[in-house]
Parts: structure tokens; C-alpha cells; sequence
């Protein structure tokens, strides 16, 4: 242990112990009092974590995004808005999650983009029917999982927990849409990762 | 529960666990999807299919490089790419991450257009089925500092997704 890095426990005390979701506001407070440790000594670890959840925070944003142009779209029956709607306050509160971790660590948490940038990188003009958009719905969700279950070794420890919540929350998405399109279930273990 | 569940899904909740029930009670009050179950029928074999390998039979028995093994690989690649590349990027969009077309050959950092992190700004490498591969088992050892975190652990998961990208030329 160099003074250029700080040790683990106390990087962990500062962050409130892996076991706990985090607890920002503790957390923030807690910070306040060793700030001039962290910003000389473990620079460098803290904002590798800050980039990698900032580009979770993209990935949330463009999801929320992605429930609202199929809400607003007229190809859904009202029962799958309401859960779409339902799906999106969970893709909101991964967001105010990581906006907080993010802002805990001196970062700036990455902006959303316009809706229309959106609708276009999604190709959002090639639905035309309810199936189409619980694909693209299920590919996201698919694809969020895995993508937190995958860079889960590249974050620090403390962020671990939450991430493989997430993972959880986006394969509980996947399920739930798969199943409404009717797609066969998984025969093997270890679907997702 | 589950009747609380199917009241709220209404056509599309269906969540009995037989798989029979599961067609029966695919979207059929779709009415923007004139004949939505031939189409929702379709879909196991659809691009979309279960992650890591979970739906295919076939184990990695690839020789790097060789001919149809490489061909076969690329379509393994492609599924992969879908189910772990799919949440950030895109071939034709820059999305979370940038646009991957005409990846391999390229600059590390070359997408006009996309903010990169100033890791990937100042890292002086071309993407190669070597690089990508060291890139792909962890980003963060080839530039630290990159806001990529995703790893794939498998090399052979890595082979076959590098298989497809050297598909996936510029038009
Ligand atoms: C969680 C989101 C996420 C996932 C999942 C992800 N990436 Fe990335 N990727 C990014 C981001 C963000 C960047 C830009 C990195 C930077 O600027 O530091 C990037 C950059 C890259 C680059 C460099 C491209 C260039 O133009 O220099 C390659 C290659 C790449 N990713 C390949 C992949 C592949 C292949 C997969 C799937 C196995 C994948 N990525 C999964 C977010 C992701």
C-alpha cells in the first residue's frame, strides 16, 4: 500500500460496508471528513467507478426513454402501458441510485439526451405493432442485465451489491416480457451473466 | 399473487407456468398485430435468444481462424453481441457506447461523433482481433479510466463476438 492508494477498509468504512445498499447520505457526510485523502490518494480507482456508473446512468436514461416512446406510441394496449409505466419507475429509481453514488464520489452524472435522439438511435420509426415493441423492450431489458452482471469485476467492491440488484430488477423485466411474447423458457442454468 | 398479476397484465400477464398456457396466451388482443401468433411463434429462433449460450447445444469446439468453425463462430458472435454488447451499442448508432461498423481496421476512439472518456481519447491503439480480445477480457487494463466496466470472462465468448465484428465491415 502506497500513500498513492487508499486501503480498502477504509475506502470501504467510506462507503458504507458492501452488505448495505448504499447509504449516500451517511456516506456523504462521512466523506466530508477525508476528502483531501480520497481526492490525492485514490483518484484514479474513483473515477474509474464514476466513468463505469456514469455509463450505467446512460444506459438507464436511454431505457427511460425507450418506455416512454412506447407508452406515447398508440401500439400498446392500456394494460401493457400500465406496466411499462411500472417498468420505467424502476429504470428511475436505478437512475436516482447511480445519480447519487456518481455525485457521492465528486462526479458529474451524465445528462439524459432528448427524446428524439433517442427515438432515433432506437430506431423507434421501424415499430409498428405491440410485438415489435416488447422486442425491442425485451432486447434492452436482456441486454441490461447482462451488462451489469458484466461489469461488475471492473467496479469497485463497494458497488457490486447494487449493480447485481439492478441485474435482478432487468432480468426480472426480461422475464415478465419474454413470457409476453411467449418466448419458450430457458432450459439451462445460469441464464444471464 | 398470480391472480393479482393477471389482472394487471391483462392479455399479456399469463404467467401460469405451463408452456402450452404460454402460447395460448401470447398478445392475441394486439390490434396493432393483425396475426400476432404465427409471428410471436417465430421469435425462439429470432436473434433475441437467451444469453451465454443457454439455448445452444453445440459446445466451443472452434480451431481460431479456420473456415466454416469461423463462419459458424460469427453467427455464434452475432448472438452474443445481441445479448451482451445490445444494451450499449449498436453497428449503425452511437448509443451508450459508439457505433461498432467498421470496428476492426479502425483507431481506438475514432467514432466521429461520440464522446469518448479521455482514457480512450489519448489511448494510441487500432483495433485488431488481438486488442479487442485483451479490450473485451478488461477494458480497464488496456485504459484505465474508460467508462466500458463490461467484461466477457470466456475466451471463446470473446473469439466468436470478434468473429462477428470483423463481419460487420463498412459499407
Ligand atoms: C454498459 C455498457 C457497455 C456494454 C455492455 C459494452 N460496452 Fe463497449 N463501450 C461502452 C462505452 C461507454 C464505451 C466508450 C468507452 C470510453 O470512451 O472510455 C465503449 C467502447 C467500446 C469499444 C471501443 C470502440 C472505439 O470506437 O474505440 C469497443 C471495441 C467496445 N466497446 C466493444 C464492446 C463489445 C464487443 C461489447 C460486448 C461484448 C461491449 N463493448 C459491451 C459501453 C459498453
Amino acid at each position: 500500500m502506497t500513500d498513492k492508494t487508499v486501503p480498502l477498509p477504509s475506502r470501504r468504512a467510506l462507503l458504507g460496508s458492501a452488505g448495505k445498499t448504499l447509504s449516500i447520505a451517511g456516506v456523504a457526510m462521512m466523506v466530508g471528513g477525508y476528502a483531501p485523502r480520497i481526492m490525492r490518494a485514490s483518484a484514479e480507482e474513483l473515477s474509474s467507478d464514476v466513468q463505469i456508473l456514469n455509463a450505467a446512468i446512460a444506459l438507464e436514461h436511454e431505457g427511460i426513454a425507450a418506455y416512454q416512446i412506447a407508452a406515447t406510441s398508440g401500439l400498446l394496449d392500456p394494460a401493457v402501458v400500465d406496466i411499462g409505466v411500472t417498468f420505467q419507475g424502476h429504470h428511475k429509481g436505478h437512475r436516482d441510485e447511480l445519480v447519487k453514488a456518481v455525485r457521492t464520489l465528486g462526479g458529474t452524472p451524465v445528462e439524459e439526451k432528448s427524446l428524439d435522439d433517442y427515438a432515433k438511435s432506437l430506431n423507434a420509426a421501424s415499430l409498428t405493432n405491440q410485438t415489435d415493441v416488447l422486442k425491442l423492450a425485451l432486447g434492452l431489458e436482456r441486454g441490461a442485465a447482462n451488462a451489469y452482471l458484466g461489469l461488475i469485476p471492473s467496479l469497485g467492491v463497494d458497488f457490486h451489491q447494487v449493480a447485481a440488484r439492478m441485474a435482478g430488477d432487468e432480468a426480472f423485466h426480461a422475464a415478465i416480457l419474454a413470457n409476453a411474447l411467449g418466448e419458450p423458457i430457458p432450459k439451462n442454468a445460469l441464464i444471464f451473466g | 399473487m398470480k391472480t393479482q398479476i393477471s389482472r394487471r397484465w391483462g392479455s399479456i400477464a399469463c404467467f401460469a407456468s405451463a408452456a402450452a398456457l404460454l402460447w395460448a396466451c401470447s398478445p392475441q388482443d394486439s390490434t396493432a398485430s393483425p396475426n400476432p401468433v404465427p409471428a410471436i411463434q417465430a421469435t425462439p429462433t429470432a436473434p433475441l435468444v437467451s444469453p451465454s449460450g443457454a439455448t445452444r447445444a453445440d459446445p466451443v469446439q472452434r480451431a481460431a481462424g479456420t473456415g466454416p468453425s469461423q463462419a459458424a463462430d460469427a453467427e455464434r458472435g452475432e448472438k452474443l453481441y445481441k445479448a451482451q454488447c445490445g444494451a450499449c451499442h449498436s453497428l449503425d448508432q452511437n448509443r451508450v457506447g459508439p457505433l461498432h461498423r467498421g470496428v476492426v481496421g479502425r483507431k481506438a476512439g475514432g467514432v466521429p461523433d461520440f464522446r469518448y472518456s479521455p482514457a480512450l481519447q489519448k489511448l494510441d491503439l487500432v483495433w485488431t482481433a488481438e486488442t479487442l480480445d485483451t479490450w473485451l477480457e478488461n477494458p480497464s487494463a488496456v485504459a484505465k479510466g474508460t467508462s466500458m466496466g463490461f467484461r466477457v470472462r470466456k475466451p471463446e465468448d470473446r473469439a466468436a463476438i470478434i468473429s462477428f465484428l470483423e463481419t460487420v465491415t463498412e459499407e
